[in-house]
């Protein structure tokens, strides 16, 4: 009896104890916000790679009193923090989809800030900036609400010239931009299919990543637009509109390129076209980056964005930046964050990696200029800078939702189940569907 | 006064049952009570502008096409996955449960894709189920059979299944756990009166671990209902896709409802799927216990033993 | 044990025809034990195949990955993606955190669920059915529906970004768990508890020294699948923990990125396969454990 009782006295000692200690450690690890007094822990919503720990500690030393903790960038915990009322001081953010929050007056009107700062003016900014301007009816004008942190026009081409030689097909203009029409026809030249698979892909459109931004580019060089004025309706059923869905079909059923029917493994052109199995790319500058190391593929060249119509028009189909919720508890410290990271060292580190093109025009002179095929893609961007216009964006549709919507009925449309002229009136229909309840909810 | 001693008092059951009675109350209770009041709004998740809107999203519910055909699908779904998955698992844990050699390695190597975890688990399956440079459509290549679009229409739906079984290491564990439990001699009594092999299985094992039984389909129904991570991995984007990149015959009911959550950003029509879809859960399984009683065997079955009193 | 043997006969089917047995009888020790090994081999084809391949894939260039026609074995074993998913990132680290929340839920979910169960097994109270109705309807809320109002109230009593959350949650046990539990001690003889009551022993006594060492199996299976889940687990972390002290469950899917933050599948495939080791060890050594429980020892005839 005394051993029982004894052995349950020893069994709940332990257990109290680890519970203890568990729990001790577990207030311990929970780094606390605001340590000493007068320190402001910034919280930033980033992705994990975004901000290394030299530039943390740079920040610091620069900004005594501030301290820096990384929230992972997820954007459902980014809701969640703004539904309970508790967002992050600063966070990542695509000036394309941006009108969604600040529509919703999640933002933060940055303008004042941008006055009165030493280091980051608003006439510095690039047009691509726009897109995160809102005047309460649409995007692209109107105060700013964020600052893009580096940008692509990102319906231009990228191209493996050593396939091109084995097939015979002349390199592509570096001035010039060449028709949609062209671009398919020469795909299917550069494709190869042997047996029911494809080896060679002609031409990747990064399918998984936006459609709705080649075809609002489509709609655009024919010098219309997919929504109305006020980004509260879609229309599909447009001649131009059409004449993009109908080249998205051919392209599909020719095979020439993977579609989400017939997908690459990891979602995006890249590792295809380094392993020499794709032709051309449509990717912005950015995509260059990665192409700097000396085992990286050598025979690439960038091209402009192909054209459907008699307007020139180059997109950026997203502008990565950052904004500053306007619940945010260190609005003041979060600007000088964004004064670091879009202005300072870390700017010109991304500048100079080539992996995108800076936000702030000061900056355009650091973009690498070593190897030839450096020089020749920052050519095509300057030719390109002139016509380059920002994608419209409404914030009564999210992006996830226009991009699903349209690739369901392409993909109904490239098996044949219905006509292009259906898929883009269903397509209108639902989509606008959704808008309406999502100007029901914005009010 | 001594009180009157009794077997059973009240006041210990409470006291056993304290710590989840309270953690229910306070992480279960007042959030499903928060999500009926977020289901009588159209709340989009992030902003504080919402109105209320009634009974409406239920409304709208009943009489949406796409909620309905979800929900035939995941019936349809959960009525060939479970069967599968408990009667494949009692399987597998009849196989190792004996002495075989290197049965700790089977047994780990059961277990391994239980423990697999999402991110991985979506890289390999594409790799294998990769049209054009999938594995599985290699060995067939080889067997000379044209290669099959497994992550698409229709064919998606199987694969789906084959991703399910994969998983029974997970209910092998618990089934074993069982068989375990099941006393040696009974089963040499069987055998010594003469039983054959299936007879002990059927009419010694299965009603000893019939409890156990029971517990693996009443939560293999449930989980099957809530199935949603899976459809994400099978499609075509890199790693875990966006909600509306699923082919239409892995949409099933949650997958419909993240759908709505996320892609439609429509949290108060999403809260109101939930909470229907949570009473036609709660009704399956009401019928499930009701059933149990004529097969489920209890060694110690208090309330059959006040019902065998009263009578 | 003779009124349990009665019980068990009685519910075999009475008629069973005299010559099944004579039939049965000869079939017994000549059990080809070869056709077994085969079919194991066959499920581990199965089972392990799509594993062959993440190891492979971890083995590979980002070239040799998206291939075409397939490589099965990359030409060379990249070992240098094992140590950069190792090293790009503070593997280690969230390793650890991992492990603590892991082991720390998982102890105190197990003993919770297990009192829990053994109440509603058996002990008898008013109101005990429709509490356990209500424990089976808490397994099928998806977790979703509670998300946002969970976030809200960690945030609103400062446990945002701690671990806190986890203790209380491993405090008020798995409806899963509880279930499980409460099957299994439901499947032990009454006799149990009779010699013990009548010494004059408490409940908890009796749940503690006899109980609890019999449900071994059932404590290690529910150690070892909460664990599991807990090691898996991203939405938790992903949406309480901040970069400093979240796991690896969610540091997996955030870092081995190239500039552009495209994630480099070979590197990734090698974390995952690092990720996956720790949960098969632990399974690997606990499994003899699984041993044949003495139940019937317990209560001699």
């Amino acid at each position: 009896m005394t051993t029982r009782a004894s052995l349950i006295r020893r069994g709940a000692i332990v257990l109290g104890a680890f519970v203890t200690t568990s729990a001790l450690l577990a207030g311990c690890t929970g780094g606390g916000s605001g340590g000493g007094s007068g320190e402001t822990t910034l919280d930033v919503m980033v992705g994990a790679q975004d901000l290394s720990d030299e530039q943390i500690a740079e920040f610091e030393a620069d900004n005594p009193g501030i301290k820096i903790n990384v929230v992972l960038y997820d954007a459902t915990r980014l809701n969640t923090m703004l539904a309970a009322g508790d967002p992050p001081d600063i966070t990542f953010g695509n000036a394309v989809g941006s009108a969604n929050f600040n529509a919703r007056g999640l933002a933060a009107d940055l303008t004042p800030y941008l006055k009165d700062s030493n280091v980051l003016k608003e006439d510095d900014l690039q047009p691509v900036n726009d897109a995160f301007r809102w005047d309460g009816t649409k995007s692209g004008d109107g105060p700013i609400y964020g600052i893009v942190k580096d940008w692509s026009q990102d319906n231009a081409l990228w191209y493996n010239t050593a396939l091109f030689d084995a097939a015979g097909v002349p390199y592509l203009s570096d001035t010039e931009a060449i028709s949609y029409d062209e671009l398919l026809e020469i795909a299917k030249k550069l494709a190869v299919v042997e047996g029911g698979t494809t080896t060679v892909y002609g031409l990747g459109m990064e399918w998984q990543w936006s459609l709705y931004g080649p075809i609002a580019a489509m709609v655009a060089q024919q010098g219309e637009s997919l929504f109305n004025d006020d980004l509260t309706k879609v229309d599909f059923t447009t001649p131009a509109a059409q004449r993009a869905l109908q080249w998205f079909v051919d392209y599909g059923k020719s095979g020439a390129g993977p579609t989400s029917l017939n997908p690459l493994p990891d979602g995006s052109d890249f590792s295809t076209f380094a392993a020499e199995r794709m032709a051309i790319t449509q990717d912005g500058y950015w995509f260059g980056g990665n192409f700097a190391g000396d085992d990286a593929l050598q025979t690439v060249r960038f091209a402009p964005a192909p054209t459907m119509g008699d307007t020139p028009v180059a997109m950026s189909f997203g502008g990565a930046g950052l904004w500053i919720p306007e619940q945010a508890k260190h609005k003041d410290a979060a600007w000088k964050f964004m004064e670091y990271f879009m202005a300072g060292p870390p700017a010109e580190a991304r500048a100079s990696s080539g992996w995108g093109l800076p936000s702030l025009k000061s900056l355009a002179d650091k973009l690498p200029q070593e190897l030839p095929y450096q020089q020749q893609a920052y050519q095509v961007v300057q030719g390109q800078l002139e016509h380059t216009v920002p994608l419209p964006d409404s914030p009564y549709i999210g992006a996830g939702l226009l991009q699903d919507t349209i690739d369901k009925y392409l993909q109904q449309a490239i098996k044949g189940e219905v006509s292009v002229q259906d898929a883009g009136a269903k397509l209108t229909d639902e989509l606008n569907e959704a808008l309406a309840q999502g100007v029901d909810q914005v009010g | 006064m001594a009180r009157k001693w009794t077997r059973y008092p009240k006041r210990t059951f409470y006291a056993f049952v304290a710590p989840w009675a309270l953690g229910f109350l306070l992480l279960t209770a007042a959030p499903m009570v928060y999500g009926f009041l977020v289901s009588l709004t159209n709340f989009d998740g992030s902003s504080p502008r919402y109105k209320w809107v009634g009974l409406n999203n239920y409304i709208e519910l009943f009489g949406d096409p796409d909620m309905w055909a979800a929900l035939a699908r995941t019936l349809a779904f959960t009525v060939i996955v479970v069967p599968l998955t408990v009667g494949g698992s009692l399987g597998l844990a009849v196989i190792i449960n004996r002495r075989l050699r290197a049965v700790g390695l089977w047994r780990t190597v059961f277990f391994l894709p239980s423990v697999v975890p999402v991110v991985a688990m979506a890289i390999m399956w594409k790799l294998v189920f990769n049209k054009d440079s999938g594995i599985l459509n290699a060995i067939l290549g080889v067997a000379g059979i044209p290669p099959v679009a497994w992550l698409i229409d229709p064919v998606v739906f199987y694969s789906l299944i084959i991703v399910m079984l994969w998983g029974l290491g997970g209910g092998m564990i618990i089934m074993l756990a069982a068989l375990q439990g099941v006393p040696v001699e009974l089963e040499e009594a069987a055998r010594i009166d003469g039983a054959g092999r299936w007879a002990v299985f059927r009419h010694v094992t299965i009603p000893m671990i019939s409890p156990i039984l029971f517990f693996q389909i009443v939560t293999g129904v449930i989980v099957a209902l809530q199935v949603f991570v899976q459809p994400l991995l099978l499609t075509n984007s890199a790693g875990i896709s966006t909600v509306g990149g699923v082919p239409e015959s892995t949409t099933l009911y949650m997958v419909q409802v993240y759908q709505e959550f996320f892609l439609s950003n429509r949290f108060g029509y999403g809260s109101a799927m939930l909470w229907v879809f949570f009473l036609i859960i709660l009704g399956l399984t009401l019928i499930l216990l009701r059933s149990s009683r004529s097969w489920v065997y209890y060694e110690v079955d208090t309330d059959a033993e006040r019902e065998g009193a009263a009578r | 044990m003779t009124s349990t043997g009665t019980t068990t006969e009685e519910r075999a089917t009475p008629a069973a025809p005299t010559t099944r047995r004579l039939k049965d009888a000869s079939r017994s020790k000549k059990r080809p034990v070869a056709t077994i090994y085969i079919l194991i081999l066959l499920l581990c084809v199965f089972f392990v195949g799509p594993f062959v391949w993440l190891v492979l894939a971890a083995l590979k260039t980002p070239a040799e990955w998206a291939s075409l026609p397939i490589r099965i074995l990359p030409e060379d074993a990249q070992w240098n993606n094992f140590v950069a998913a190792f090293t790009d990132m503070n593997f280690i680290g969230y390793a650890g955190n991992s492990l603590f929340l892991a082991t720390t839920y998982s102890v105190l979910i197990t003993l919770s669920s297990a009192a829990v169960g053994f109440g509603f097994a058996r002990l008898r109270a008013p109101g005990k059915k429709a509490l356990f109705l209500i424990v089976l309807a808490t397994m099928m809320i998806p977790q979703i529906l509670t998300l946002l109002p969970t976030y809200i109230l960690f945030s609103r009593i400062g446990l945002v970004n701690t671990y806190w959350p986890w203790i209380l949650w491993g405090l008020a046990a798995s409806p899963y768990m509880v279930f499980l539990f409460r099957q299994f001690f439901s499947s032990l003889p009454k006799e149990l508890e009779d010699a013990a009551i009548i010494d004059g022993a408490g409940w908890f006594r009796i749940f503690a020294t006899i109980f609890l060492p019999l449900s071994r199996p059932v404590l290690i299976t529910s150690f070892l699948l909460s664990f599991t889940w807990t090691w898996g687990d991203y939405i938790a972390p992903a949406l309480l923990l901040d970069l400093d002290n979240t796991t690896l469950a969610v540091a997996i899917t955030a870092f081995y990125q190239d500039p552009n933050g495209n994630t480099i599948p070979t590197v990734q495939a090698a974390a995952a396969v690092m990720y996956i080791i720790p949960v098969l060890l632990i399974f690997f050594f606990t499994q003899r454990y699984f041993v044949r429980s003495t139940v019937s020892s317990g209560v001699k005839g």
